[in-house]
């Protein structure tokens, strides 16, 4: 009898996925093979489309990373890249993990937690833009929100108080956007971690109550465990956010302060499109942020990696390999 | 080790739901009862209530004569097994064992010999390191039933503990919660849907329906004395037959008669309850291994013998089900015993029922008529 040959859909697959290769391939993998090449080259001033590798026009090859690195403004912009990040993402999981807790608690059955969760992922709807104008509103000088309350309430004291500058200093020009960061993801972190709760099977919290666990040590020591992988995703994508950070700072002060809100990606903007046009130093710093990240992301899957399933793949192995000795 | 009592405890749900109505229970210490229904009839809303997981609408639920109502879970001392397991995946099988031990601060050695000791029971101990996901369903399920164990509850609450195991596991974990009972003597409340596990396992059966309990006796009082349709049809596999049919009394006889056959009642029928019935139609009915095409018993009773179209015959090794049609019109099953059976499909047979082990129901309420 003739076998019949099977038919094959994988072919429709490959096509189906050709628009998306194709889009992938022009605009994220060329670009980004052409900032790495032009990291290497003499590539700048306005209009210029002609560029040489360093060592042809009698440079070293990676002149344009040491010059990078060896910027005050660059270390400082990285600095305060981190310095945002941090102040900005600990709270954003603080907050989010409380109101996870608060929300998904199936003893205290909260009500109109639908409507909580629509106003707490508000802020990450509003563009950056207004966020950045309605900060901009409240920490005003002379005349801001901030300003006229502190007046009013040092009015009540009997005591005169002049407008205080935010925007003028280092410090609280940090915090502020590293408050707005927060203000603006804190419900998007909360959503996944909600998500990440509701996915785990009720009878594990029934079980944790039968138990005699309190709603503390349910959260903790059965909770937060569960949500191990949620939790690598929000702090992984976080971290690329927060190192890749440049519309709320870019919007709200700018180089302004002595570079107090300067971001790495403001760096590099400034960089490529701020006046002087080098293009080859933008691409060098892009590349340092790109190494930045990647190893930053490396050692975060490795630390939270499932050391469950390694070991489980392990095991198997040797199972496989002692029925295999005993046939 | 505890009794129970559930005294008119109901469970209403917002929206008018009731789950739970006028539910009336006692159970004594060490006794092994079952909650059985279909899906939807309660028995988990009950199980959960007792175990403080679902707040009671109305009535007290005690637990050694105390009112547990509104006690913790974690104070009522009880110990459950839930049918997915449960077990907290992060954690290995003795961190699971031992969690609630720990967060009732016993001293470690004292945790470590309760883990050792429940983990020998269940044959468990070359798995202690393992994580639940490393684990089969069977290995899961005892682990979860070690974690009830090192506990030492008063009660032991179980949810469909077997439901997520494959037929043959099924069977043997059956026989090891069994023998797990006569181990402990510990108060054990069983939840399933399954009636050969309530027949088994259990020293008193509940069966509920639509969230009233129908019936509370032993296992095989149930089987022979159903109270209504619905026990004796939920109890017995294959299911019991039932016939629309009349009641006949002529002199102190008592016959039934449904589709041209008529069987003769032994004397034991011969009551008020039944007599009075005489040209009223009531719900024969008859399990299937009260039937048999045993030409010899066939043969000494005629006043019971009828014979009917053979169309499935369904050879199961010890037993043989008989799937026949009486006057074209009325199917029915029985089981036979495969050496002695020579039905074949197709062929019109020559059966007898056991008069002795007939059920009469009221056509109305379905209820036994005789009790």
């Amino acid at each position: 009898m003739r076998n019949k040959k099977l038919v094959n859909y994988a072919k429709y697959g490959y096509l189906f996925s050709i628009p998306f290769i194709v889009a992938f391939c022009l605009f994220t993998l060329y670009p980004v093979i052409y900032t790495f090449i032009i990291g290497f080259t003499d590539l700048k001033g306005a209009g210029n489309t002609e560029w040489h590798f360093l060592p042809t026009v009698g440079k070293n090859l990676f002149a344009n990373f040491k010059d990078v690195l060896t910027s005050g403004t660059f270390q400082k912009a990285f600095k305060n890249t981190w310095i945002i990040w941090i102040f900005n993402f600990i709270p954003q999981i603080g907050f989010a993990l409380l109101f996870t807790a608060w929300f998904t608690d199936r003893r205290s059955k909260v009500k109109g937690t639908g409507l909580f969760k629509i106003l707490f992922y508000m802020p990450n709807i509003i563009t950056a833009a207004t966020l950045a104008i309605l900060f901009n509103v409240l920490f005003g000088y002379p005349k801001g929100a901030f300003n006229d309350i502190f007046s009013g309430v040092a009015k009540v004291f009997g005591v005169t108080r002049e407008a205080y500058n935010f925007n003028a200093h280092e410090w609280p020009v940090k915090i502020i956007i590293a408050f707005v960061q927060f203000f603006q993801w804190y419900g998007h972190t909360m959503v996944n971690l909600i998500a990440g709760v509701i996915g785990i099977s009720p009878e594990i919290f029934e079980a944790a109550e039968i138990d005699g666990a309190n709603r503390v040590q349910t959260f903790f020591k059965v909770t937060i465990p569960c949500i191990r992988q949620i939790m690598l995703f929000v702090l992984v994508t976080s971290l690329i956010g927060g190192l890749n950070m440049f519309d709320i700072p870019q919007l709200y002060i700018g180089t302004k302060a002595n570079n107090a809100g300067l971001t790495t990606n403001m760096y590099i903007r400034n960089q490529a499109f701020g006046g002087s046009y080098l293009y080859n130093r933008a691409a060098a710093a892009s590349v340092i942020l790109f190494i930045i990240i990647v190893i930053l992301s490396s050692i975060l899957f490795y630390i939270l990696r499932d050391r469950d399933e390694a070991k489980l793949k392990k095991l198997r192995k040797q199972e496989l390999k002692a029925a295999r000795k005993g046939l | 080790m505890a009794s129970l009592s559930f005294q008119h405890v109901y469970k209403k749900y917002e929206g008018g739901v009731v789950a739970v109505s006028d539910f009336n229970l006692d159970v004594a210490d060490k006794e092994f009862v079952i909650l059985v229904g279909p899906s939807g009839c309660g028995k988990s809303t009950t199980l959960r209530m007792l175990a403080g997981l679902e707040d009671i609408s109305e009535g007290e639920i005690y637990i050694d004569d105390r009112c547990v109502n509104d006690v913790l879970p974690k104070d009522r001392d009880i110990a459950m097994v839930f049918q997915n397991y449960a077990l907290y995946p992060h954690m290995s099988v003795r961190d699971n064992m031992a969690f609630a031990l720990k967060l009732r601060k016993m001293p470690k050695d004292e945790i470590n010999r309760r883990v050792q000791e429940a983990a020998k029971i269940l044959e468990i101990e070359h798995l202690l390191d393992r994580k639940p996901k490393a684990l089969s369903g069977g290995q899961r399920q005892r682990v979860a039933l070690g974690r009830a164990i090192v506990r030492d509850p008063k009660v032991f609450l179980m949810d469909e503990p077997l439901s997520n195991l494959d037929a043959k596991l099924r069977v043997q974990m059956r026989v090891e919660i069994t023998k797990l009972h006569h181990r402990l003597k510990t108060t054990f409340v069983y939840v399933t849907h399954d009636q050969t596990e309530a027949m088994t396992m259990g020293t008193r059966i509940v069966v509920m329906k639509d969230g009233f309990i129908q019936q509370v006796d032993s296992p095989t009082e149930l089987y022979d004395n159903p109270v209504n349709t619905f026990v004796a049809g939920f109890i017995g596999m294959p299911p019991m037959n039932f016939i629309n049919a009349v009641i006949n009394v002529e002199g102190s006889d008592v016959f039934v008669s449904f589709e041209n056959v008529t069987i003769k009642l032994p004397e034991r029928y011969a009551v008020e309850e039944v007599m009075e019935r005489d040209g009223q139609e009531v719900i024969f009915g008859v399990r299937p291994e009260a039937i048999t095409d045993d030409i010899t018993y066939v043969t000494d009773h005629p006043e019971s013998a009828f014979t009917a179209d053979v169309d499935v015959v369904e050879m199961l090794g010890a037993e043989t089900y008989l799937y026949v049609t009486v006057n074209g019109s009325l199917p029915l099953t029985c089981r036979v015993d495969p050496t002695t059976s020579q039905s074949a499909v197709g062929q019109v047979v020559d059966l007898a029922v056991d008069s002795n082990r007939i059920h009469l129901f009221d056509k109305d309420t379905e209820q036994s008529i005789i009790s």
